[in-house]
């Protein structure tokens, strides 16, 4: 017990019930209290824990025992200058839903100019990389914070876990690589990490790897290797994609399934191409060709989730197939182009076939389908979907669409509703300077009653997908002077535009 | 000083011109401050300030009153940027005189003077007599938590040490009320919180002590007693003590807020005598704060401390323009900091931190985020809570000078000088 323990279970009690002994107070406390006239308990203890309050305040205390970390190593990029400094801290901290967009710009530009991150910034930008639900921008932070960045990342647990999510793991491929310990004992999220690096350098041996070890993983430890595959599946992991779509456990099955229809070449693709082209007959009547449907029969092994509510089995079954089947076999089959085959599905009020071809489009990448699906003149309700098949379309074609797009939610002149939004939503930047005028004149010109909240969202996406040039702005500025009502998001836009010509001319 | 403004145009109007630039000739008396501005004219507008008003009086052709030339004068006044004088300039004379003349007219005559004199005498006796009756009422407050003892005291919460603040708001004694206020954190602070108690209520118990014996402690000691009970420092009184000049390089502006009240902390070291001192300054929340000092930079000018304390200044007399700060200064070693403080507490028992410039020095952290500073001399903790990533980031490892703020509980970084660069932190 010290002394300053005693006094303070002196204190707990109660000089009435637990008296202080002055005779007991010795060293520095002791010579302060007896040279002190007479007084009562409490006012001697008070006096004893002041002293030994004010040296305690005085004397340093005692700090974490850990050691130092070695110092940074050097850095082979330069930092970011201040004024790109002080633009990207502000961007750091901007409210608007376009926030993120630019500082992912800010971002890029600073990896493709080969500069770093400043070290005052670094705690910000991490902080922002380990709480933001954009990937994108979380990995564009990693590929710039440089040697320090990581050297820092490297001492906080939060902004280590995005560091190792969105670098490559580092491999020692000398010797047994199943001895890492990140693969022998390290998280689901390590052993997926690792092995998707593995892969990347070495696709056989992670194969290899994978399938040694499959028969004892966890369903959801399958579940997300099968991601990994996702990304750049190729016909030699059709192996183990087949072995996973016969799985127990539904949640792989359908996943290996999901996987596989990226894979036209599979054997996999192939029934189900075969299942899918059975179920079709074009004949020949009255001049006209016709495509008749008879909807596929369920099987207990099917790999696909279940039907959603509404949808008959077997509609939802055809659905599934022709999304995996490749998209040459429907024109190679039936010796028609993809325009007039979706005609005709379109003639037949065949829409599980339609819906199909737009996921097979968008997993096949083919331009002329997309092209066949977006020109065709579909059910409203479908727009959303296929929406995105814009963005595979040559951009000669793309503002036509859009154009097209817009006239049709006016029912004639230009306007904003869902589907056009969409349809937007899905071209990619930088827009060609037509495409910009297109939609900033669509913007001012609309008068419906949805236009509020459509006026926002497309104005942050004239803000991002604009050319960041004085051209684009100047557009801008004439539509907000031509509508008063949209003017505010239409100059906000501007200013947007302005300041992302800012930051570039900042890193330049 | 802008509540005293008639309008919002005025009040930003004023702080454009609340800078030394456009002034000239300015001082002040305890009664009154004046100054000329330059203006858009040929001539600069005279302005007067009687703060036993306060009265106005400006040249300038503006109907609000106060113009804005005397509001930014009180503003420059309040942040001590006007020299104290013995006598009113010629131009502020003449004013001021009939201005007198016409407030000992209805008292007839001559006695007037001694009748204001001894009225503020009772008014100052009234205010002593009141803390006096506030820090007895304390004292024996804290006894009786002593003798019948503190158990329970970390389940009370606030509602057992409130009503002992509001009393001593009550008794103007807002220092010790502020003091109280922190007690119900330490009473809460977990294991081993009646140790940490027990230390709070004795250091109070230390200043009821010395409030008591006032009158017999050095003058120093006396003026740092009545200042943590909670007696306003004047200004005029800060500005009449000895003026350190020197070039002060601004090493850091910390913001906080407390109650309702914005608090910056500016650090200067003066890059000649290697002293270090901080200018508190407070605005209510929502207004500006006092922006003259701007981090990174040096400026020349005569800086005074506050009586018994070394280490809190205001800003006298500047002497140029504010320039780039180009050499970070040289820091001290831990064991020099420690003895710095040491002697810092010698002065001011109940001193929370004081400023220090550490370096070079090394930055580090443990795996559950708490950081340290270390050199050559020995190690010392950064207070739990406060985590200097940018710091690190900044050292990377190698060593830096740190301005920080040093206190019982370790060193608080409040920039880092890296090479040229200055990092706030």
């Amino acid at each position: 017990m010290t002394v300053r323990d005693d006094l303070a279970t002196a204190a707990l009690l109660g000089t009435q019930r637990a008296a202080l002994e002055r005779a007991a107070l010795t060293g520095v406390t002791g010579d302060v209290v007896h040279a002190l006239p007479e007084q009562d308990a409490s006012d001697t203890l008070l006096a004893a824990a002041a002293v030994l309050a004010v040296a305690r305040r005085a004397t340093p205390p005692a700090a974490p025992a850990a050691t130092l970390c070695e110092p940074a190593p050097v850095e082979d990029r330069d930092a970011a200058g201040p004024r790109a400094a002080a633009r990207a801290a502000q961007l750091l901290s901007d409210p608007d839903p376009v926030g993120p967009d630019l500082l992912l710009e800010w971002l890029t530009l600073l990896d493709q100019r080969r500069l770093r991150v400043p070290a005052a910034l670094l705690g910000p930008v991490l902080t922002y990389a380990a709480a933001t639900p954009r990937q994108d921008v979380a990995g564009a932070v990693v590929a710039v914070i440089g040697e320090r960045g990581r050297w820092l990342a490297s001492q906080h647990p939060g902004w280590q876990l995005v560091v190792t999510a969105h670098t490559p793991a580092d491999l020692d491929l000398t010797g047994d690589v199943r001895d890492d310990p990140r693969w022998s004992h390290g998280t689901a999220d390590e052993r997926t990490h690792w092995w998707s690096t593995l892969r990347a350098v070495d696709p056989a041996l992670a194969r290899q790897v994978l399938a040694e070890t499959w028969s004892t993983l966890k369903a959801e430890e399958k579940v997300s290797f099968l991601h990994a595959i996702a990304g750049d599946v190729t016909v030699a992991d059709e192996d183990v994609l087949q072995l996973a779509s016969t799985d127990r456990a539904a949640s792989v099955r359908r996943t290996a399934a999901g996987v596989l229809t990226l894979l036209p070449e599979s054997a996999f693709a192939r029934e189900c191409a075969a299942r899918a082209l059975a179920t079709v007959r074009l004949e020949r009547r009255l001049l006209r060709e016709h495509l008749t449907v008879t909807l596929p029969t369920p099987r207990d092994s099917d790999p696909f989730a279940p039907a959603p509510p509404g949808v008959g089995p077997g509609a939802h079954l055809l659905t599934e197939l022709v999304a995996a089947t490749p998209l040459t076999a429907w024109t190679d089959q039936l010796r028609q182009d993809p325009r007039t085959l979706v005609g005709l599905a379109l003639d037949a009020k065949a829409p599980e076939l339609v819906v199909g071809w737009v996921r097979a489009a968008f997993t096949q990448r083919d331009p002329s389908w997309a092209l066949a699906l977006l020109d065709a003149a579909t059910p409203d309700q479908w727009a959303p979907a296929r929406a995105g098949l814009i963005a595979l379309v040559p951009p000669g074609d793309r503002h036509r669409l859009v154009e097209r797009g817009l006239q049709a939610a006016g029912r004639g002149k230009p306007a904003l509703d869902a589907s056009a939004l969409a349809l937007l939503t899905a071209v990619p930047g930088p827009w060609a300077p037509e495409l910009t005028e297109t939609v900033a004149t669509s913007i001012a010109g609309a008068t419906d009653r949805a236009r509020g909240w459509a006026v926002r969202e497309l104005a942050g996406l004239l803000a991002i997908r604009s050319r960041p040039d004085a051209a684009a702005e100047a557009t801008l500025r004439r539509a907000a002077a031509a509508s008063p009502d949209a003017a505010p998001a239409l100059n906000r836009a501007a200013d947007l535009v302005h300041l992302r010509r800012l930051t570039i001319e900042e890193l330049s | 000083m802008l509540s005293l403004s008639p309008d919002a145009s005025s009040t930003a109007a004023a702080r454009k011109l609340a800078t030394p630039v456009p002034w000239g000739s300015t001082g002040a008396t305890d009664a009154a401050v004046w100054g000329l501005c330059a203006g858009s004219g040929k001539s600069p507008y005279v302005t007067v300030v009687d703060l036993t008003g306060p009265a106005y009086s400006c040249s300038c052709p503006s109907r609000k009153f106060p113009c804005k030339h005397a509001l930014a004068l009180l503003v420059l006044w309040s942040q001590g940027q006007v020299a104290a004088a013995v006598e009113p300039a010629e131009f502020a004379r003449t004013w001021l005189a009939g201005r007198a003349a016409r407030a000992a007219r209805p008292a007839t005559s001559a006695a007037a003077e001694p009748v204001d004199e001894a009225a503020a005498a009772r008014r100052v006796t009234a205010r002593a007599d009141r803390v006096a009756a506030g820090v007895a009422d304390l004292q024996r407050w804290l006894r009786d938590q002593v003798t019948h003892g503190l158990a329970g005291a970390d389940r009370a919460g606030y509602r057992h040490f409130e009503p002992v603040a509001g009393r001593l708001v009550d008794a103007q004694a807002p220092g010790l009320a502020d003091t109280v206020r922190t007690l119900p954190a330490a009473a809460a602070s977990g294991e081993g919180w009646p140790a940490r108690l027990l230390e709070e209520l004795a250091l109070l118990h230390l200043l009821t002590t010395a409030h008591a014996r006032l009158d017999e402690l050095p003058d120093g000691l006396a003026a740092v007693v009545r200042r943590r009970i909670g007696f306003p420092t004047r200004a005029a009184d800060v500005l009449a003590t000895p003026a350190h000049r020197d070039t002060w390089a601004v090493l850091s502006v910390h913001d906080s807020s407390q109650d309702r009240l914005s608090v910056r902390r500016v650090h200067l070291h003066g890059t000649t005598s290697a002293r270090d001192v901080a200018v508190v300054s407070f605005a209510a929340a929502g207004q500006p704060l006092d922006a003259s000092l701007m981090a990174g930079t040096t400026l020349d000018a005569d800086v005074h401390t506050y009586p018994g304390d070394p280490f809190r200044a205001l800003v006298g007399q500047r002497h140029g323009e504010p320039a780039r700060l180009t050499a970070p200064p040289a820091g001290v070693t831990l064991r020099d900091a420690a003895r710095r403080w040491a002697d810092a507490l010698t002065a001011d028992p109940w001193a929370a931190a004081i400023p220090v410039v550490l370096g070079p020095a090394l930055v580090g952290v443990d795996g559950h985020g708490a950081f340290w500073v270390q050199d050559d001399t020995g190690r010392l903790p950064v207070p739990l809570g406060v985590q200097p990533w940018t710091a690190l980031a900044v050292a990377g490892g190698r060593p830096v000078v740190l301005a920080v703020d040093y206190g019982a509980a370790g060193a608080t970084p409040r920039a880092v000088l890296a090479g040229e660069e200055l990092v706030a932190l």
